[in-house]
């Protein structure tokens, strides 16, 4: 050992970091001790000393040392010579390319295995092939590396280029508080034991349908009315399945099983608002309270409203039936609380002139607060105003304000 | 009251129709004609993708070439009504709830559901709103 390693420091160029092992076992001929390279437990013993003695060496000649592989340059080795960019493997026996990728993570800027069978074994694949084990190097084999050419084609998107679900968007904030609140009030309705209440929800003229996709016995409570264009063959009954007015409306959703719907699965979209209508979708998941099954369904409900008095009401209304995925069932509760969707961030879009509520909108809320609140317009208008029109922060506000005893008794005279 | 009711089916049964050959022509361009689909929508239309926010035309096909990657829709519900004239006041308009099962590259199949307002624009139908949820 004490051989090798002084035969090593005669070898090392200090200032410029190399090390030439070139031919090393030249350096023991006619001697007592014959260390080439050749053998594993020399080049093994090699490594380690440089790893111990000099782990910043920057440059390794290797060459004729009749090497089948350079296995002893192996993981700990390139964990701890961290500076090693030039390596010479001239005139070595390496037969097979794959013995080079197993240096892979050596950051080698200059290397040269001209001389070695797997060269020429690999023709014109060489150079593609060491540069995709070493990417940064700059000259191979005394000549410099060919710039590389590729296409554009790993651009495409991927699932990983998708956004993150939210689970709501609302087109305006002002009208997301108005919404939660009718969908609160609605499926209270919904879930209750008798659905009459819902009439109020409706337009006089509103239609409404429903359609479902399931297993036959799955679906059984849903399939008679079910409005699946693809499913049915006659022109007559599609037009026939439009309920129509919200009598018929509401006699019919009295006949779907009783509910109980869970809204820490609920999502929402907001996706139109206008001075004229809204349109918004929710879905989630909802159990069945009666029947053998008590099944848990996922349902998608899309509804357009349109402004009556100081709410609004619904024209028209799809309700989609299915099956919960595996996943959705894991996430079933049964709570009621919609806290986790009216607190859910969501990508609200600002109107272009995002602090002017206009007039409608303004009279719009003011009723609606005055109703919520019992206080008269003027100062439900107040309340909302001094709240930037933010509905929700406005309710906050006005409920500590009460508790406090804050609001004089003027405010709810009408 | 017989001409409502003409009316009412002749609105209805176009909403038949109109959902029947768009939800045909929409999710073949989406899978296999993405560079066409921009043409199906209005220049003004939304598209809410799982909640997020995609708005106007330009955005709509950037999004629909640069994040959404190839797909392959199979569906298997189909809905829809004539929107009521008090919302959009004479404005020829259909509500459209698809459902079926989409897969995204080599990723097994997810169910999802889908809804649209389409609107006469220029004897034309276009997407106004387009809302898709992944279940």
């Amino acid at each position: 050992t004490e051989k090798i390693k002084t035969e090593m420091s005669r070898r090392y160029n200090v200032e410029k970091k190399a090390l030439n092992l070139n031919a090393f076992h030249k350096s023991f001929a006619g001697e007592e001790m014959y260390a080439p390279l050749w053998r594993s437990n020399v080049f093994c013993k090699v490594v380690e000393v440089i790893i111990e003695n000099i782990p910043d060496v920057q440059a390794i000649d290797l060459s004729n040392n009749k090497l089948l592989n350079v296995d002893p340059l192996n993981a700990d080795f390139r964990r701890k010579v961290t500076d090693l960019r030039i390596l010479y493997l001239k005139e070595n026996r390496v037969a097979n390319i794959s013995y080079m990728e197993k240096l892979k993570g050596l950051n080698l800027t200059e290397l040269n295995c001209s001389g070695n069978p797997f060269k020429d074994r690999l023709g014109s694949a060489y150079t593609d092939r060491i540069r995709s084990i070493f990417p940064n190097l700059q000259t191979l084999d005394d000549k410099p590396m060919p710039k590389k050419i590729g296409f554009d084609e790993d651009s495409s998107p991927t699932s990983n280029s998708l956004p993150v679900t939210q689970s709501k968007f609302a087109k305006s904030s002002e009208a997301e508080a108005l919404v939660l609140q009718f969908m609160e009030q609605y499926f209270k309705l919904y879930d209750s034991d008798n659905r009459q209440p819902l009439l109020d929800a409706y337009d006089e003229n509103a239609v409404m349908s429903m359609s479902c996709f399931g297993g036959r016995d799955s679906m059984k409570d849903y399939i008679e009315d079910s409005r699946n264009f693809l499913k049915i063959y006659h022109e007559n009954r599609k037009v026939r399945l439009l309920q129509t007015g919200r009598l018929p409306i509401v006699s019919f959703l009295t006949k779907l099983p009783k509910s109980t719907h869970d809204p820490t699965t609920f999502t929402l979209d907001l996706s139109f608002t206008s001075s004229t209508f809204m349109m918004f979708t929710v879905t989630g998941m909802f159990k069945e309270r009666e029947g053998s099954e008590k099944r848990v369904r996922h349902f998608n409900r899309c509804f357009l409203v349109v402004p009556r008095g100081s709410g609004f009401c619904i024209v028209n209304e799809t309700l989609f039936i299915t099956d919960p995925t595996s996943e959705n069932c894991r996430k079933f509760q049964t709570t009621s609380s919609m806290e986790s969707l009216k607190n859910a961030s969501s990508s609200a879009q600002q109107a272009t002139t995002s602090q002017e509520v206009d007039q409608a909108t303004q009279r719009t809320l003011a009723t609606a607060f005055s109703e919520l609140t019992g206080m008269n317009l003027t100062w439900s208008a107040q309340a909302l105003s001094e709240n930037q029109w933010n509905y929700d922060r406005a309710t906050t506000m006005f409920q500590q304000a009460k508790e406090a005893g804050k609001i004089p008794a003027e405010a709810f005279v009408k | 009251m017989v001409d409502r009711e003409e009316e009412y089916t002749e609105k209805c049964t176009r909403a038949i129709r109109t959902a029947e050959q768009f939800s045909e022509l929409f999710y073949k361009k989406l899978d296999k004609e993405r560079h066409t689909i921009d043409k199906m929508y209005l220049p003004t239309a939304t598209l809410a993708w799982n909640g997020n926010a995609v708005d106007g035309l330009d955005n709509i096909k950037r999004f629909l070439l640069d994040r959404l990657p190839k797909s392959s829709h199979t569906i298997h519900n189909l809905d829809s009504q004539p929107v009521a004239d008090s919302a959009v006041g004479g404005q020829t308009t259909v509500l459209v709830q698809v459902s079926g099962n989409v897969r995204y590259d080599a990723n097994p199949s997810v169910p999802f559901q889908q809804n649209f307002l389409l609107t006469d624009s220029d004897s034309k139908w276009k997407v106004a709103v387009d809302n898709f949820r992944t279940q």
